[in-house]
């Protein structure tokens, strides 16, 4: 996460005020422009004249207009913007024009109080902010893609805010606006009008609504008659021609509404130009709410996905953020959007050989230690070869072994689940069991039925992970879960084996990064002790980690009398 | 409170100090029995069609003031917009804006126009009542100077879409007309840019590959008429040679290989015949790759004019004729096959969404005229199809005039539009106007005209009343027990 | 032929004649004004329904009917505000703050 501001810093500011400076690495610019630019300096300490101010990453020389930044500001560049304050000896980064989208925060204050806000709302006289930018604009460059407006609530400023949006349209023409409001004051006819003439041609408004529950959406921002003026709010800006996306954060208090929130603006807002849904930023109020608001993304992807096939039936542009794609399911995949900001970007380690980084949001810098153990980095080769090289696979050594302890010849129905091409079926067929596959992908074991035709097979195409994903209970006398390991699942496995029925489980043998895919030390044992007889088990700790491979062979026990 | 779970910070408050005062308001709004034969549930609906279905104790509750806002049908009101209270002051506004997108489509006016090019056809369909005339007769085509004015009066409709769509007979004989018609559209066009489409009806008997060239060139969809399985369309369009099955199954092919696969359409003409066939009609189109098909009504036209028992008789084995067809339909979805029922689509988008549908036979006001309009191949201009069939069967009371000898005001302003248009509205009329599906519904003069004497109709007698309500009641309960078929028939709006 | 006696300030006229209406299909009727209130006299249809099944529509009817008439009366004002703002250039009930009007 990049230095954006820093205080008390060292050097000599005497006489400057408060001023706004485009940064040069040029040292030869002309002598006109020179009073409005900061030379920075990497190491060069010679000051040439005429430069507003000089920005030291190395050395502190002597004399007038010097500041001395620490190793954390190495990122400033040519073209970027800074506010430089004598009084708190202060530099603030406005802008970068490195970045693909700057945020400009144009107040703190806010008439909401999001209980996850993650700039929390402060009442204070900052109309020095608006001061800064109004300057700062002028300087950025013509071919900047797009602007974001953040806040507290810029419409607070009331006519600042319209002097902010003409100046974009005056000085940036060929840059896109994005503005996050809450839309409330939109009410305000004259409001609207004034931003309708500026024309702006280009320009959007991103406003929450956080349940189709006018209760609901008070609740969290916190705000008395939110719901209902937001709402006009739109209504008048689409009036108006002005473009309006909705937002919804995703927590524990507006999940469970999506699907009616959907429903609702397919209805009633049909015209808005884009929804989207976005996962929490651990930061502000959202950080002191944490653990009361985080739901783990995979746990809602399925109302998500209903929520989004509700607008993308009705042809409303709608997409996913901040959310990363292994915590989606493929047909969602589309939707998503690489939306987090780079200086706040950021991945857990596991994901570094993912095949889809490349594509993903991946997490905020502020999440990456809350979805460390959540996500499911996609291996660039498959798990099991999709093209058999053979038509003799065998099961794996475990399985056979235990296949010669099992009486095979009882076992009227069995399932494998996770797979693959059906191998470790191979030891229990002797009696035609019914048998039903679970995994992804289903092409794999579609040799097993050419050369077992004698055998009644029942695929089921799936995603393991999938909250939604069910077995039937108490029907298997045998459940084969080898190489494919996750506790959820393995719960759902032992309740579908019928008492007396065999479980046997083998993880993957541990290498590299792939032990957070095991169990932890214990949790397989933990969950079989009631109900289960271990008839073999064997274990391997993986060293420095809290993980272990196990292998198990038990059966359930038949129901007490 | 499990003391374990986690919590807000306490410096928030806690979402019951944001609830409702506790009084609310009515919206306006209808009520229908949910069931024909039960009084238990009912659909209540605005008057933008926003619907929830409630029981008949809760919606005397609703009425009386008596719904308590923790219960979950006072928030399923509020949401559907049947109810609104302190914190959803915005509603009325809403309803207003939804309201003036659904009538939108007035403003757009006509945008359908049709040309019989020719009475001339070489199939003698029972159900048909203009095309009575064999292949050598050319007093029945239209004219150039006719088509010309009929150009003409079509561009000054404010539509920005325009739809020509090609009638008779069987219009490809008659196909010199047609490219005059296209090229005369065209030309007109390039002062109003207007989005202009052309549609060729025709049993494609005669499409040659010339013929299919051009309208590969110019872009011309081609409907044709596919009934269902041999037996069925052949009883139902008898030629001599008993064949039109076989050349229509070949037109299509050759068609398709010509202008484009998905620029082929069928139609079903639904008869008495057809009534118990429809998974063998369904079948048909999977068969030969169609992926929409439209489950179309009964018309109450035909050799013998219906009397109200029949008409009411009918509509219910229509009925069953179309719900049959709808879960096999879903079925085959469900099997991968994807496969849209079109007059299921077009109701549903009335139901769940305010855009416009442009079928012209269920608009409100009528569509006579203002949605649609046909020019007949003597010049004569009516306000339907079924006006003009009507003509051939000698009842002129949708001729509106006739485009050489009348002009565009004296047609669209003549009486023989007007008081249909007034006397059918549904807003205005007994029972239609109270009804819950009035939203979703339109008028339709032409039927009642036929069937009651009377543009209006006392719709307690009335098949299309019947038919409807009951389309209405069976999507609607489609929609309320979701699932994947809800999921299906979600795919299915426009 | 079934004759039903209504209390006249229960039902409007309009409540009844409705009813009448909507049950045409199964039954004509008729409905006359006397000292006792709202005389009702129905005939099923030919080859229609029983004189109870009659009774028990028209009945069902009527209470539907006045329940219409309630939203109705409490509906009115709302349903033209609705409308005619529907219609009108200006945005927002009750009423808009500026003279510019939007599209």
């Amino acid at each position: 996460m990049l230095t954006l501001s820093a205080r008390k810093l060292e050097g000599n500011l005497d006489g400057l005020g408060r001023r706004v400076f485009r940064v040069t690495e040029r040292a030869n610019i002309p002598r006109a422009t020179r009073n409005k630019h900061a030379l920075l300096h990497r190491d060069e300490l010679q000051c040439p004249d005429g430069f507003g101010l000089h920005i030291h990453l190395a050395g502190k020389p002597d004399g007038p207009r010097n500041i001395f930044l620490p190793p954390a500001f190495e990122y400033l560049s040519d073209g970027d913007i800074v506010v430089v304050d004598e009084g708190d000896k202060a530099i603030r980064t406005l802008y970068r024009r490195s970045c693909r989208s700057n945020s400009l925060l144009v107040t703190e204050r806010c008439n909401h109080h999001c209980i996850m806000c993650s700039q929390p709302p402060r009442d204070v006289d900052d109309s020095y902010i608006v001061r800064d930018l109004l300057e700062a604009i002028p300087l950025m460059a013509q071919d900047t893609p797009s602007i974001g407006i953040t806040g507290g609530e810029p419409t607070l400023l009331g006519d600042d805010f319209v002097k902010l949006l003409r100046s974009l349209k005056n000085n940036l023409p060929a840059t896109a606006v994005h503005v996050l409001s809450n839309g409330r004051n939109f009410r305000n006819l004259p409001l609207c009008h004034a931003i309708s003439k500026i024309g702006h041609g280009d320009l959007i408004f991103g406003i929450p609504i956080y349940s189709a529950e006018p209760d609901r959406h008070n609740y969290v921002v916190q705000a008395e008659n939110a719901w209902s003026e937001t709402i006009e709010g739109i209504i008048n800006l689409k009036r108006f021609g002005i473009g309006v996306e909705i937002r919804l954060v995703m927590h524990k208090d507006t999940i469970a509404g999506m699907e009616d929130l959907a429903e609702f603006i397919r209805r009633n807002l049909t015209m808005v130009d884009h929804v989207a849904f976005m996962g929490l930023e651990r930061m502000g109020f959202a950080a002191t709410n944490w653990k009361y608001l985080f739901v783990n993304p995979r746990d809602y992807a399925a109302t998500l996905g209903r929520a989004v096939r509700i607008l993308d039936h009705a042809k409303i542009r709608t997409s996913i953020y901040n959310t990363p794609l292994c915590m989606l399911p493929d047909d969602l995949h589309s939707f998503a959007e690489q939306s987090i900001s780079d200086w706040k970007n950021d991945f857990p380690e596991e994901c570094a050989e993912c095949s889809l980084k490349p594509r993903c949001a991946g997490c905020f810098s502020s999440t990456v230690e809350a979805l460390k153990g959540l996500v499911r980095p996609k291996r660039t080769q498959p798990r099991q070869p999709m093209r058999k090289k053979t038509l003799d696979r065998t099961a794996s050594a475990f399985v056979s072994e235990q296949a010669e302890i099992i009486f095979s010849s009882g076992l009227e129905c069995i399932a494998d689940v996770a797979c693959g091409d059906g191998r470790n079926l191979t030891p229990f067929l002797g009696g035609k069991p019914k048998v039903h596959c679970y995994d992804i992908n289903v092409a794999a074991i579609s040799d097993f039925k050419s050369t077992h035709p004698e055998i009644e097979l029942l695929c089921h195409e799936v995603d393991l992970l999938d909250s939604d994903f069910e077995l039937p209970q108490a029907a298997f006398s045998l459940v084969i879960l080898v190489h494919f390991y996750e506790q959820n699942l393995f719960r759902k496995v032992i309740g579908s084996i019928k008492p007396g029925g065999i479980l046997l489980l083998e993880t993957i043998d541990s290498h590299g990064a792939n032990y957070l895919q095991l169990p932890r030390k214990g949790e397989v044992q933990a969950m079989l002790r009631p109900g289960f007889e271990i008839l073999e088990t064997r274990t391997g700790d993986i060293q420095e980690t809290d993980r272990q491979t196990v292998k198990v062979c038990a059966r359930k026990a038949l129901a007490a009398a | 409170m499990n003391a374990l779970l986690p919590q807000l910070n306490r410096a928030f408050k806690p979402v019951e100090e944001f609830g409702t005062e506790g009084r609310y308001s009515l919206l306006p709004f209808n009520f229908s029995p949910a069931d024909s034969q039960t009084r238990d549930w009912y659909v209540v609906a605005n008057l933008c069609g926003d619907y929830a279905v409630i029981t008949r104790t809760d919606l005397e509750r609703l009425v009386d003031g008596r719904l308590d806002p923790n219960e979950d049908t006072y928030r399923l009101l509020r949401r559907k917009q049947i109810l609104y209270d302190n914190l959803t002051r915005c509603t009325p506004t809403l309803l207003s804006a939804k309201y003036r997108t659904r009538a939108q489509q007035l403003a757009n006016f006509t945008g359908l126009f049709m040309f019989v090019v020719t009475l001339r056809c070489n199939h003698v369909c029972p159900y048909c009542q203009v095309s009575r005339v064999s292949e050598d007769r050319d007093a029945f085509d239209m004219t150039e100077e006719m088509a010309s004015r009929a150009v003409e009066f079509t561009f000054k409709t404010p539509s920005p879409s325009v739809k020509i769509e090609f009638q008779g007979g069987e219009t490809m004989l008659n196909f010199p007309l047609i490219q005059f018609i296209v090229e005369r559209a065209k030309e007109e066009n390039r002062k109003w840019n207007k989005n202009l489409q052309f549609v060729i009806a025709t049993n494609l008997s005669v499409a040659t590959g010339e013929i299919l060239d051009y309208c590969a060139e110019e872009d011309i969809l081609i409907s044709t008429s596919l009934d269902g399985p041999a037996d069925l369309h052949n009883s139902n369009r008898p030629k001599r040679g008993n064949n039109s099955y076989e050349l229509t199954i070949e037109g299509i092919t050759r068609a398709r290989e010509k202008i484009g696969f998905h620029r082929v359409g069928a139609l079903m003409t639904t008869t008495e015949r057809s009534l118990g066939r429809v998974r063998d009609i369904v079948d048909t189109y999977v068969e030969h790759g169609f992926h929409s098909i439209f489950l179309r009504p009964l018309s109450p036209f035909g050799d013998a004019v219906k009397t109200r028992a029949f008409d009411k008789y009918d509509a219910q084995k229509w009925i069953e004729f179309y719900k049959e067809g709808v879960e096999y339909i879903l079925e085959i979805n469900r099997g991968g096959y994807p496969l849209t029922e079109a007059y299921s689509s077009i109701i549903l988008t009335k139901i769940l969404t305010n855009q416009a549908t442009r079928f012209v036979n269920l608009q409100s006001p009528a569509g006579i005229g203002i949605a649609g309009i046909i020019f007949n191949y003597d010049g004569d201009v009516y306000a339907s199809d079924e006006g003009r069939m009507a003509a051939e069967r000698g009842d002129k009371t949708f001729r509106l005039g006739n485009v050489i000898a009348n002009s565009y005001e004296e047609i669209m302003l003549s009486d023989n539009l007007l008081n249909p248009l007034v006397a059918s509205l549904p807003e205005a009329a007994p029972m239609c106007s109270e009804c819950a599906f009035l939203p979703y519904c339109g008028a339709d003069p032409d039927y009642h005209h036929a069937t009651q004497r009377d543009f209006l109709g006392h719709k307690a007698f009335s098949g299309f009343c019947t038919k409807n309500t009951e389309v209405f009641r069976y999507l609607i309960g489609k929609i309320e027990a979701g699932g994947e078929d809800a999921e299906i028939m979600r795919a299915w709006l426009r | 032929m079934v004759r039903i006696t209504l209390q006249e300030k229960l039902y409007s006229r309009e409540t009844v004649e409705m009813s009448l209406y909507r049950i045409a299909g199964k039954c004509s009727g008729e409905i006359r004004s006397t000292p006792e209130g709202w005389e009702v006299e129905l005939h099923p249809l030919d080859k229609g329904p029983t004189d109870e099944e009659c009774a028990h529509a028209f009945r069902t009817e009527l209470v539907d009917q006045s329940l219409r008439e309630q939203i109705g009366a409490k509906t009115e004002h709302v349903k033209t505000l609705i409308l005619s703002n529907a219609f009108s250039k200006t945005t927002l009930i009750p009423q808009d703050e500026c003279a510019s009007t939007p599209t």
